[in-house]
């Protein structure tokens, strides 16, 4: 690695970090008390291999080697690990665009089996919006929803769907 | 889609937030404003195309992001 690539992700881990310092602190203070934010780790990714044996799960990913070529690729990207308690609830993975002034979110799953009531998107959401203020990114993308239900739900959030390209986005 | 919620909030965008907090109590406004906060998510919910991007991460930036200058 390069010592300016190693520099970029040492600068950019500090900002991830204070953005998911920050959405500990309102899960701290709100209905979600056992749920953190963490940076996506070696047991986060350990966790997520247990997924491929629920019969809910819609996609075949591959989160470790997938994370592993994203870091690589994109030290300023976007990343979080949702756990509630000693479970995994979620994983996401994106990126700010060529120039900057979008934040994209190229994967996310939640658990299959993740308990009732325990929601993904709401906090990723809140999260991504913290990382755009810090990177100065104006709109938020989501990439290529797997299915209708997945982005109507993206809708009700008020993200606006592009058929062309696949993605949804939403103006800050 | 309404244009009213195409932005996070007409009056934060004239005044931009100064800091991750701000942004965030804006994003949970947002989130109550639009009634997102109590519907239920979709099952085996996730987003993406991994598979693509781990066959070949240039066509999958390429094909994701074909022109720089970002527009819709």
């Amino acid at each position: 690695m390069l010592a300016t690539h190693r520099d970029a992700e040492e600068r950019y881990a500090r900002m991830r970090q204070a953005v998911l310092d920050e959405v500990n602190k309102d899960l701290i203070s709100s209905r979600h008390i056992e749920a953190r934010a963490r940076l996506i780790d070696q047991t986060a990714l350990l966790q997520s291999e247990r997924w491929g044996n629920s019969a809910r799960r819609r996609v075949d990913w591959q989160w470790v080697e997938g994370y592993n070529l994203f870091k690589f690729r994109h030290p300023k990207r976007f990343e979080m690990a949702l756990w509630h308690g000693n479970n995994l609830v979620s994983l996401s993975l994106g990126r700010p665009t060529y120039n900057g002034s979008k934040l994209r979110i190229d994967f996310i799953e939640g658990n299959p089996e993740k308990p009732d009531g325990i929601k993904v998107f709401e906090y990723t959401f809140i999260a991504m919006v913290g990382y755009a203020q810090v990177l100065g990114a104006d709109e938020l993308r989501v990439m290529n929803p797997i299915n209708t239900d997945v982005k109507r739900y993206y809708e009700t959030f008020g993200l606006n769907y592009v058929p062309k390209s696949d993605y949804l986005y939403i103006r800050l | 889609m309404s244009d009213e919620i195409k932005h996070l909030s007409e009056q934060a965008r004239k005044k931009k937030p100064q800091t991750i907090a701000d942004a965030i109590k804006r994003a949970k406004a947002h989130i109550r404003n639009v009634g997102a906060e109590n519907l239920e998510e979709p099952e085996g919910f996730a987003s993406g195309d991994m598979k693509k991007f781990l066959e070949n991460p240039d066509t999958y930036e390429k094909d994701n992001e074909g022109s720089k200058d970002d527009k819709h």
